[in-house]
């Protein structure tokens, strides 16, 4: 019988997993633009590691140049993994470019991306100095003197990146959190086996693991988002207000704002279904960067959003709806679109203690904002 | 040290594989249908089989007890994953509405249970008389006289499943069809290969990767049903669309659009539980109204779009006073506060003149914006 050995397994399953989940992101509208970035990004990371993998254990000489490329690679881009989870989980904080570029954030970026370059730039050069590996007299393989400091350095910058993720946490788009600290740490896992279980391939078969669920965490997302807009639909919508009306019963109430877009089949109808669709993608992103990243942005009817925030105090609701009303004029005197769009808002604090329910609730808020429409078609 | 065998390397991988599909399907998964139901028993089938394959090699650590069962358990019911990829297959079977509850077409799924009971019969009597599997002198597994003869079994069952769906795939949608056949492929390739590696379950890892293309494949395709109304989705329009209008030479195709008249109305007047349930109503009539062969989904905040077989006016224009009698029947005996109303707009497909979706939507659209338009001046001619 044939004999193959446990690290060729690994590695060739490692590289069809990665190929289908490389497949399943390529498909048309599987994922939106956004994720599919980072998403790529480690996907080509780890092909290429795999093979690098691949070729420093194929047996060949050791100093054949396949062999000493394969190594030098694996040594060197296995530092990039923390930079691009670092990234990921950055691209799930906060709904606006300016809240990413809040200070600790961009210090945690440059210390991450310096980490990596330092170790790809050692390890590469490890090719003619001997640092990390070098070929000795008799042409075999040999740990140099900064083997144990770069096993050591990549395990201890994904730890470094969990402590950041975890610091942050409040800071994640809801749902996300979990995902984005646990994927990061299969990573992990992967690397200390790897030391215990003979040096097996295992750190890449940690992350492919972790790509396999990045893969099914955002498919999975987007069955709660609105394909158009980008923010939640209908569904993400009825869970948010079951999590919050449970929540509520511990004290922590909430407020929801359901806006209603003002003669949008009017405009429509009048500059075609494409001008439409951008008036309520621009119309997202103004509530995007209104609200905060915790806060539930969703879109559950053709022309209508409801938003969830944890604002229990009644002058700061007003305070933010004076803001979005603030906002959408800035956005309507920017005239990115040739129409301005106009918006009625019914919005209130729910209220348990008046032994209301989320139907009353939602009945409540939906009279303000029948309130607001009609006082405006009227005069 | 620990020394990590490849056949270890290969069950534990394909665990984790299956593991996280299962994950996903249990717990992520919102569709509760029978396509997901029949895809979790399969999932879960191969979980426990991988799991008896890592038992089946206890007897190399002296426990030959643990190594029986394992190997029972995977000889035994491994024919159970095709009775599930033929219940899964059967609910693609037909009629599309949230999946078959029960497969009509139960074919595929008594032939596949009756080999697996044979299978088990089979497994049973070796287990005292050697015939699959049976342990050495010294302890060590070795394949039964009869082993060969199993595989090929599964093999020539696997591929009759093929040729039935094969025969039959004009009643599958194209998309399922092709990726429900292609499951096969894998596990086979990966049996094969077993041959020549003798204690690697490639079958396994087959069917691991297999299931998790899969499921890429179908929560990619998505929401394929809206879960309000109960029809199709927009974006399964699209496809459909485009299926329909590439054959469109040879097979002639219709639609109708349908829009709920004053719908906004309706939304302000009693507010957005009664504006779901007027969709839910509509949803419901046209899926009564139209033929089996029909594709019925939503296409936009309150309108509808059918696209049919139907290639004569006539036939077309009894299809839409269908329609209109259901919805007024539905009038008469719901308890909605007001009356729904529809518009129709409706056409033949002219492959001349419909060059791509778009075009041939906006044509639709038309016809439909006029009726609204004709209908309102009568209402308002009559109130003169």
């Amino acid at each position: 019988m044939n004999y193959l050995a446990s690290w060729v397994v690994l590695d060739v399953y490692s590289l069809i997993l990665l190929g289908v989940c490389m497949y399943g992101s390529l498909r048309h509208g599987a994922f939106a633009s956004d994720q599919r970035l980072h998403f790529s990004m480690l996907l080509f990371l780890v092909v290429i590691l795999t093979f690098a993998d691949i070729a420093q254990r194929s047996g060949m000489d050791d100093s054949n140049w396949i062999v000493q490329s394969g190594r030098a690679i694996c040594f060197g881009f296995d530092g990039w993994i923390p930079s691009l989870w670092l990234g990921y989980a950055v691209s799930k904080m906060g709904r606006s470019v300016k809240d990413r570029e809040k200070l600790p954030i961009r210090l945690w970026s440059i210390g991450a991306l310096s980490y990596s370059v330092l170790n790809m730039v050692i390890s590469i050069a490890s090719i003619w100095t001997g640092w990390v590996f070098t070929i000795d007299a008799s042409g075999a393989y040999q740990a140099g003197p900064l083997f144990v400091p770069h096993a050591l350095g990549v395990l201890f910058s994904i730890i470094a990146i969990e402590i950041i993720i975890i610091l942050h946490r409040k800071d994640m788009v809801p749902g996300s959190f979990a995902w984005v600290v646990v994927l990061p740490s299969l990573t992990l896992i992967g690397g200390f086996l790897q030391i215990m279980l003979g040096g097996l391939p295992l750190e890449i078969t940690g992350t492919a693991v972790s790509l396999q669920l990045l893969y099914i965490f955002q498919v999975n997302r987007n069955v709660n988002i609105d394909f158009l807009t980008r923010v939640g639909n209908r569904r993400m919508l009825e869970e948010a207000f079951d999590t919050k009306i449970h929540t509520a019963e511990s004290g922590h109430s909430f407020s929801a704002l359901i806006i209603d877009l003002d003669s949008f089949k009017q405009m429509n109808d009048t500059y075609g279904h494409v001008a439409g669709d951008r008036a309520l993608v621009s119309f997202a992103h103004v509530l995007k960067s209104t609200f905060r990243a915790r806060d539930y942005i969703t879109r559950f009817g053709g022309d209508e959003f409801c938003v969830i925030c944890d604002i229990t105090d009644q002058k700061a609701l007003d305070d933010v709806v004076a803001r979005l009303r603030a906002n959408l004029e800035a956005f309507n005197m920017s005239e990115t679109l040739p129409f301005p769009i106009g918006m009625s808002i019914g919005y209130g604090i729910y209220k348990p203690q008046d032994g209301e329910d989320k139907e009353e609730f939602r009945a409540r808020i939906d009279s303000y904002l029948y309130r607001e429409k009609y006082a405006k078609t009227r005069g | 040290m620990l020394n990590v065998p490849a056949w270890a390397a290969i069950d534990v991988y394909t665990f984790i594989v299956l593991g996280i599909t299962a994950f996903a399907l249990i717990t992520l998964s919102h569709d509760r249908d029978w396509h997901r139901v029949y895809f979790l028993g399969f999932v879960i089938t191969l979980v426990v089989l991988v799991c008896a394959d890592i038992c089946s090699f206890a007897y190399l650590y002296g426990n030959i007890t643990i190594s029986l069962i394992g190997n029972f358990v995977y000889f035994g019911f491994d024919p159970i994953a095709l009775v599930f990829w033929a219940a899964y297959a059967s609910t693609w079977i037909g009629d599309q509405t949230l999946g078959n509850p029960f497969p009509k077409n139960r074919f595929l799924f008594i032939f596949t249970c009756g080999f697996a009971i044979l299978n088990l019969t089979v497994t049973v009597i070796g287990m005292f008389t050697g015939w699959l599997f049976f342990y050495d002198l010294s302890g060590s597994y070795q394949r039964g006289p009869l082993f060969g003869a199993r595989v090929l079994a599964i093999l020539f069952t696997a591929i009759a499943i093929e040729i039935y769906l094969f025969v039959i795939r004009k009643r599958m949608p194209l998309a399922a069809y092709s990726w429900v056949a292609a499951l096969a492929i894998l596990p086979i390739a990966g049996s094969m290969l077993q041959a020549l590696f003798a204690n690697l379950t490639f079958e396994l890892a087959g069917y691991a990767i297999g299931l998790f293309i899969l499921y890429v494949r179908v929560q990619s395709t998505n929401v394929s049903v809206d879960p309000l109304t109960g029809v199709n989705t927009r974006g399964t329009l699209g496809v459909e669309l485009r299926r329909r209008i590439k054959h469109g030479a040879r097979e002639p195709f219709s639609a109708i659009m349908i829009d709920i008249d004053e719908f906004k109305q309706i939304n302000d007047l009693y507010g957005h539980q009664a504006g779901d349930r007027a969709l839910a109503v509509m949803g419901n009539v046209l899926a009564r109204s139209a033929r089996s062969g029909d594709f019925v989904s939503r296409y936009g905040g309150d309108e509808f779009f059918i696209l049919s077989d139907v290639c004569t006016v006539e036939m077309l224009e009894s299809m839409v006073m269908r329609i209109r009698h259901t919805l007024a029947d539905e009038n008469e005996h719901d308890d909605l506060p007001f009356e729904m109303r529809a518009s129709f707009g409706y056409v033949i497909f002219d492959p001349e003149v419909d060059k791509n979706p778009d075009a041939f939507i906006a044509r639709v659209d038309t016809l439909l914006y006029e009726e609204k338009r004709i209908a309102k001046s009568d209402t308002e001619g009559a109130r003169r």
